[in-house]
């Protein structure tokens, strides 16, 4: 059908040519022949040709076209970029020939690659392919002459386009193009054609292959298209090919390799110039600037000013080259002028020769010292960038396309609904109720289909997946602390074993302390014998000590401080958080601010503040004021905390300085606000953990000053951490920031003219430099390496730089989209109209049917309908919204009611309605329901994260009491020995009695003291009781223990026998790890293990029994009496001890038994 | 005091040792008729000879706390037999109480001068609830923060001059109760009206001027409980 249609366009036009009589349009066409071949050899009688057969071409339109088209060549030719167009945009709107639209649309392309308008250019390629297209499908029927104009329109068609890729540096594109071009065809149709072919070929850039053989074959090709031009005397060709021949000789080392491999070509370039003399071969530019003089006397001749710029400019560059500066300015000067006086005044064409001679300019002023006014050039060549920039009008293109596609969406959906109509209206002469209502059901229940409602689903499904993905998170993090949590419990038991462990001790100092004072009474009981007994306590306190010791000593390094490095803000906030609390007692709580980042332990730095800023409460009155200030230098942050309460007396500051150990409650004032007063003994024990941790935190100290009645202040000091270093330290994001900085540093030097250190920036910056970054600001980079490159005429550097910062430019403000965008906007135009006729069509006659059959019961209809979709869609945009689903619920109902008054008294339509509904709604409940799981986890998580740091702030607070304990007391035992040892020897004197009696009590009164410091922490029972069902848990501990047996390849064997279904109260992990106590030392032995379970009245007794070894004990007691063994045993025991603090009803045993052929651990706990 | 035989349970041998020093030199009428390390030990000892007196420890072996089990059963099958704690247990309150629920007859701790002749003495004249030095000043501290307690609530009514209608109103108030409530009490005589002008009364009797501001009636109570002019342990309601 479209075939038939162009054949029946051309025959009409054809037919149209043959109207005028034969002669007149011989006439015409053989003048436009002349016009078309001066193009490129005289432009004068080109232009006289193309008036000439203008004038004549009065009842010939086509000829006229042609005639127009030509002199819109000549108008280009002269710069006149307006004129041209406007002749060409003439033709466009006259003619229906499609050779001469097609003619008109590559002149137009020509046009806009020289104005650099890569839109219009592809516009008027598109139109041009389009055009080309129709003739291909009736190449058959056209003569010779339009065959050859048409072969002409469309090798120049491709070495347009492709010269327009080249310039934008899409090679490959370019590359394409230029093949499509088939120099067979051409050399038979148009000679200019093929030259501008050959032309191509040598003028760099679509050669390949080693450079040395490119430039050769350059050469070659140029040289032909030298040859050429001058036998036909196509000036145009041969002056351009005599500029890119001197542009190829400058090369070094050229001229001579052509003198020694074409030397005849060589002999013929020589002579071509009129004063030629004879050019030595390894002169390398003389010969350059003949061939350049000479292509600027032709250019001259053809009068083509823009050229004759061209030229001039490589003749600058050339002087250039020759360090001949001043001639080379001249010359760039000369180029300006020219295009300057046949530009339009306050046109803003930019052409491509422009930018690079503001370019070449700028170079030129900085070689010669003026750097004033190579600045200006440089921004000029800037500026000329970002105006032939691409995607300056990008957006508004995108805009306009969009709004085009959409208005030509809508007349399709408008066409298709009204042909639906149309239909309808047809059909329901036959069966008119039921049609209608069965159509307008189906429309809603489609609405079930819309892509509102799938869009509410993916919404909603998104959102349900980002809920799941938080979940996730959470339980991991979840999951992590409740592991934490559980470490750290049983390390918090072992700990208070160890306390346990060394409370024992104080009995036996009483003791001593006992037997001290019955030394000087007379009794049955001899002085030796108490001595002796003295001598055992000690010996007992050294054991028990000893064990102690090795015991400590086993976990040290086990739980480590946690440092991370933080913003001490994050703390302050916590505690700028519990003013409350303050201002209910009236006192003031001012929190500084502070940016400073800190190494150390977060939430031992919480709770040292916390402790400090609960101290300073309690002991300030109403109406006081507690600071926590935050000062710092480059090597710490001290954060401290001052009151205006009571104060200190300064011995108590002096003992708070300076001593390890005091008894708190001998310090400041005495009454029921204060605590037990260990809380300043454990911050100082955290800052000397630090100190001992690492050398980083040798900057760590805690300190008081006070002065009684004014108040106090207690501060500590951490190691800060430089936030410059913190940041170079840290990513990829932070590196582009350091690249913005090291650029700002460049700028400010090229500023400032200091540009060897810019340059020396410039090359920091480049190492920082990888693939995925901001071209943007690599480019700016570049170019103001360049600046600095060419203020220094730095040349190498600057054509490096300066070539990176186009290469980029390009990169950043290429478009690739620009060809298929403009084919897609020429379609849609395209079938906007047709569809624009039909549509009108339809609605004409769907109009008259509606007008005329229905309009009052269907307005009334679709009113409803309407109003019910509206609704609807509004339920789904509402279930779409990102707002709470909680919220949304509410206004959901609101909706629902109001569309059923809505569609009142239509049953079907409220069917459709609540099955709607009843989706959104269940989307939404269900949306509703996964955040309420989401934020029960969230809660649970705060929970464990919060036990978890409790319970580590209390193990390291253990530690370090447990540490100052070993170091204070270690020497006490052995001192009292010696001095036995002096009262045993020497028996009648009493004299040592007292000495012996005041060493014993302060070393009693300190170890009680250290001992209440740790058991101050134990107060809040770490247990979780539960009832539990004794079978299950053993069978998880059988099970965890076989596997364990069988992984280590153990000796022993375990099973469980006789296990009573009870329950009992405990707390499951903790029992499991009594459990593993009590067996893990038997592990590793051949010995069989039984673990069973009986119940009595009120306790579950559990029995382990160990036979086929030896007992390692002597007496069975020992199992749970201080030896180095004896480890777990003490574990275990401090367990049932927590057991049975915690139960209602002391008694729980455990206990060892001996039986035959082994032994046997017994213990019970708490039935349910 | 007559001569008496005395079982010691005692699981640390050092402390054993040191109990049987201070037995033979303070106490010579006492015969240790057998020491015992465990629960085992101690119930055969019993088969063989049961004694006048047994020296407990609470703490044996593995548990801390057998020995409050130990006495309960003592004192279910030898009724006659006296049971002295004697404990390293210096914090653990609750246990003491328990022990002394489970029949003991005193408590001494091993701290300070540990057993005294006039201890035991007494505990064999049949008296209980004998305790040494440290166990008493605890007792005798509680005691006086007791009585010091009480004579505050006195002084707190006289000096916020709170009458037996408010502190009426204000224990049913902490119960709970409405003051429409209160209103209906059958020796309140007051009307809700009037109920309310009481609390704005007690509200400015009870919280200085810049600290009135938004005082409800959990405050108000609470003020009161801290304040001592109600007793938190006695809120008991009245009949309506």
């Amino acid at each position: 059908m479209r075939n038939l249609l162009s054949w029946l366009i051309l025959l009409l036009s054809v037919s149209a040519c043959t109207s005028p009589s034969l002669d007149d349009v011989q006439e015409v066409d053989r003048l436009n022949d002349m016009s078309y071949r001066y193009r490129y050899v005289n432009v004068d009688s080109c232009l006289y040709y193309a008036n000439q057969a203008r004038s004549m071409a009065v009842s010939y339109p086509e000829g006229e076209m042609e005639a127009m088209c030509n002199l819109a060549y000549v108008a280009w030719q002269q710069m006149h970029y307006d004129q041209a167009l406007y002749l060409l945009q003439k033709i466009t709107s006259r003619s229906r020939s499609k050779i001469e639209l097609l003619c008109a649309e590559v002149m137009r392309m020509r046009v806009y690659q020289r104005i650099s308008d890569g839109k219009g250019l592809f516009a008027a390629r598109n139109n041009a392919l389009d055009h080309l297209r129709r003739i291909d499908e009736a190449y058959k029927v056209l003569d010779v002459r339009q065959c050859n104009r048409v072969e002409s329109a469309r090798s120049e068609l491709h070495t347009i386009s492709c010269t327009y890729y080249y310039y934008m540096g899409m090679d490959s594109l370019a590359w394409d193009e230029f093949y499509t071009i088939d120099p067979q065809r051409l050399a038979r149709t148009d000679t200019a054609q093929l030259l501008n072919y050959e032309y191509f070929l040598g003028s760099g850039g679509l050669q390949k292959g080693d450079s040395a053989t490119i430039l050769m074959n350059e050469f070659d090709h140029l040289f032909e298209v030298c040859l050429l031009g001058s036998r036909q005397e196509n000036a145009y060709f041969q002056a351009n090919a005599f500029q890119s021949l001197a542009v190829l000789l400058a090369h070094p080392g050229m001229p001579s390799a052509i003198y020694r491999e074409r030397p005849f070509k060589y002999a013929w370039l020589v002579s071509q110039h009129p004063d030629s003399v004879s050019v030595p071969s390894d002169d390398s530019l003389s010969l350059s600037f003949l061939l350049t003089s000479r292509a600027i006397e032709l250019f001259r001749t053809y009068k083509d000013a823009y050229q004759v710029a061209c030229a001039y400019r490589t003749l600058g560059e050339l002087y250039f080259k020759q360090v001949d500066y001043e001639n080379a300015m001249d010359c760039f000067l000369r180029a300006q002028r020219l295009l300057e006086s046949r530009s339009n005044e306050g046109n803003s064409i930019v052409t491509p020769c422009e930018s690079m001679l503001a370019e070449r300019l700028s170079m030129a002023y900085s070689a010669v010292g003026n750097r004033k006014l190579s600045q200006v050039y440089r921004n000029r060549y800037l500026d000329y960038l970002d105006l032939t920039r691409q995607d300056l009008e990008l957006d508004s293109r995108r805009a306009l396309l969009t709004a085009e596609v959409s208005s030509v969406r809508w007349r399709l959906l408008l066409l298709v609904g009204l042909i639906l109509l149309s239909l309808l209206l047809a059909r329901l002469v036959v069966r008119r109720v039921k049609k209608r209502s069965a159509l307008q059901v189906d429309n809603l229940m489609r609405m079930s289909e819309s892509e509102a409602y799938r869009q509410m689903l993916q919404c909603n499904d998104e959102r349900m997946h980002e809920i799941e993905e938080q979940m996730t998170e959470c339980e991991e993090q979840l999951e992590v602390s409740r592991l934490n949590v559980e470490r750290y419990r049983i390390d918090n038991v072992s700990r208070r074993a160890k306390v346990s462990l060394a409370t024992s001790v104080i009995p036996f100092l009483d003791r001593m302390l006992d037997a001290i004072h019955r030394l000087s009474r007379d009794s049955v009981v001899s002085r030796k014998e108490i001595l002796e007994y003295i001598e055992d306590l000690s010996k007992g306190i050294i054991h028990v000590q000893s064990v102690l010791n090795s015991w400590i000593g086993m976990h040290q390094g086990m739980v480590n401080l946690h440092v991370s490095v933080f913003p001490i803000r994050e703390v302050l906030d916590i505690v700028s958080r519990g003013h409350h609390s303050f201002e209910q007692k009236g006192i003031r709580l001012i929190v500084d601010e502070s940016d400073s980042m800190v190494r150390a332990d977060q939430v031992l730095t919480l709770f040292m503040v916390n402790t400090l800023t609960d101290n300073a409460r309690k002991f300030t009155s109403d109406g006081g004021t507690v600071h926590v200030e935050v000062t710092s230098n480059d090597e710490y942050v001290e954060i401290g905390i001052s009151d205006t309460g009571v104060g200190i007396s300064p011995e108590d500051v002096d003992l708070l300085n300076h001593s390890k150990v005091y008894d708190p409650a001998k310090i400041g004032v005495c009454d029921d606000r204060k605590g037990f007063g260990f809380g300043i003994m454990n911050c100082k024990g955290i800052i000397n953990k630090y100190k001992k941790s690492s050398s980083l935190f040798s900057s760590c100290d805690f300190g008081v000053s006070s002065k009684v009645g004014e108040g106090s202040r207690f501060w500590f000091r951490l190691p800060r951490v430089l936030s410059v270093l913190f940041l170079v330290c840290t990513s990829l994001h932070l590196r582009a920031n350091s690249l913005q900085a090291m650029y700002d540093s460049l700028y400010q030097a090229n500023v400032e003219g200091r540009y060897e250190e810019a340059l020396q920036w410039g090359e920091q910056a480049e190492c920082l430099v990888t693939t995925p970054m901001d071209t943007m600001l690599v480019m700016n980079l570049h170019n103001e390496m360049a600046v600095a490159a060419l203020a220094l005429c730095d040349w190498d550097t600057y054509r490096l730089h300066n070539g990176e910062c186009v290469r980029l430019h390009r990169l950043y403000t290429r478009d690739d989209s620009i060809p298929s965008y403009c084919r897609q906007m020429s379609r849609h135009r395209r079938d906007g109209k047709v569809l624009y006729v039909l549509l009108t069509l339809f609605s004409l006659v769907a109009l008259i049917l509606f007008v005329l059959l229905f309009l009052r019961s269907r307005i009334r209809h679709d009113k409803r309908v309407s109003l019910l979709s509206g609704y609807i869609t509004r339920m789904f945009s509402l279930a779409a919204s990102s707002t709470e689903a909680e919220e949304v619920l509410g206004e959901l109902e609101e909706l629902h009611a109001q569309s059923i008054r809505s569609v009142e008294g239509d049953d079907s339509l409220l069917n459709i309605e609540s099955s709607l509904y009843e989706k959104v709604r269940e989307q939404l409940t269900r949306r509703m329901a996964s955040y309420t799981r989401k934020e029960e986890m969230e809660e649970n998580l705060h929970r464990i994260s919060f036990e978890e740091n409790r319970l580590y702030v209390q193990n390291q607070i253990l530690d370090n009491s447990l540490s100052t304990l070993k170091h204070e007391t270690m020497y006490g035992p052995s001192r009292t020995l010696q001095m036995v040892e002096a009262m045993k020897s020497d028996e009648a004197s009493s004299v040592y009695d007292g000495e012996l009696c005041d060493f014993v009590t302060y070393y009693h009164d300190i170890y009680s003291l250290l001992c209440m410091q740790a058991t101050m922490q134990m107060k809040e029972s770490i247990l979780r009781i539960a009832p539990l069902y004794v079978p299950d848990c053993l069978q998880s501990f059988d099970d965890m223990l076989q596997r364990r047996i069988q992984r280590s390849q153990l000796a022993c064997s375990f099973r469980l026998e006789n296990v009573s279904p009870v329950s009992v109260q405990a707390d499951s992990e903790l029992l499991e790890c009594l459990l593993l106590s009590l067996c893990t030392s038997f592990l590793p032995l051949p010995c069989s293990l039984v673990l069973s379970c009986e119940s009595d009245v009120r306790f579950a007794s559990f029995s382990l029994s160990c036979t086929g070894i030896s007992c390692p004990v002597e007496n069975l007691d020992d199992f749970f009496s201080p030896g180095d063994d004896h480890i777990p045993y003490l574990t275990a025991r401090q367990i049932l001890r927590e057991h049975d603090a915690a139960g209602r009803y002391p008694g729980l045993r455990l206990y060892a038994e001996p039986m035959e052929d082994g032994f046997c651990f017994l213990f019970t706990l708490l039935k349910v | 005091m007559e001569p008496f035989k005395i079982i010691i349970v005692e699981d640390v041998k050092l402390e054993l040792k040191g109990t049987e020093q201070i037995i033979r030199a303070e106490i010579p009428e006492a015969e240790v008729i057998g020491s015992a390390q465990n629960e085992g030990e101690f119930w055969k000892m019993m088969r063989l000879q049961v004694p006048d007196l047994v020296l407990l420890d609470l703490g044996l072996g593995g548990s801390t706390t057998i020995g409050v089990d130990i006495c309960r059963q003592v004192r279910d099958r030898y009724k006659q037999v006296k049971v002295l704690i004697f404990t390293g247990e210096l914090e653990n309150e609750r246990l003491w109480v328990e022990a002394l629920n489970a029949g003991a007859d005193g408590i001494i701790l091993k701290t300070g001068d540990l057993l005294q002749r006039d201890d035991v003495r007494m505990v064999m004249h049949g008296r209980h609830y004998v305790f040494n030095e440290p166990i008493l000043q605890r007792i005798v501290g509680r005691y006086k923060r007791m009585v010091v307690g009480e004579e505050n609530q006195s002084d707190a009514r006289m000096k916020y001059s709170i009458d037996e209608y408010d502190e009426r109103f204000l224990r049913h108030l902490a119960l709970g109760y409405t003051k429409e409530m209160i209103s209906n009490l059958r020796q309140m005589p007051f009307g809700t009206k009037s109920l309310e002008k009481r609390q704005v009364d007690l509200v400015n009797r009870l919280f200085s001027a810049n600290e009135r501001a938004g005082v409800n009636a959990t405050r108000l109570v609470t003020r009161a409980l801290q304040l001592q002019i109600l007793d938190i342990n006695h809120l008991v309601a009245d009949e309506e």
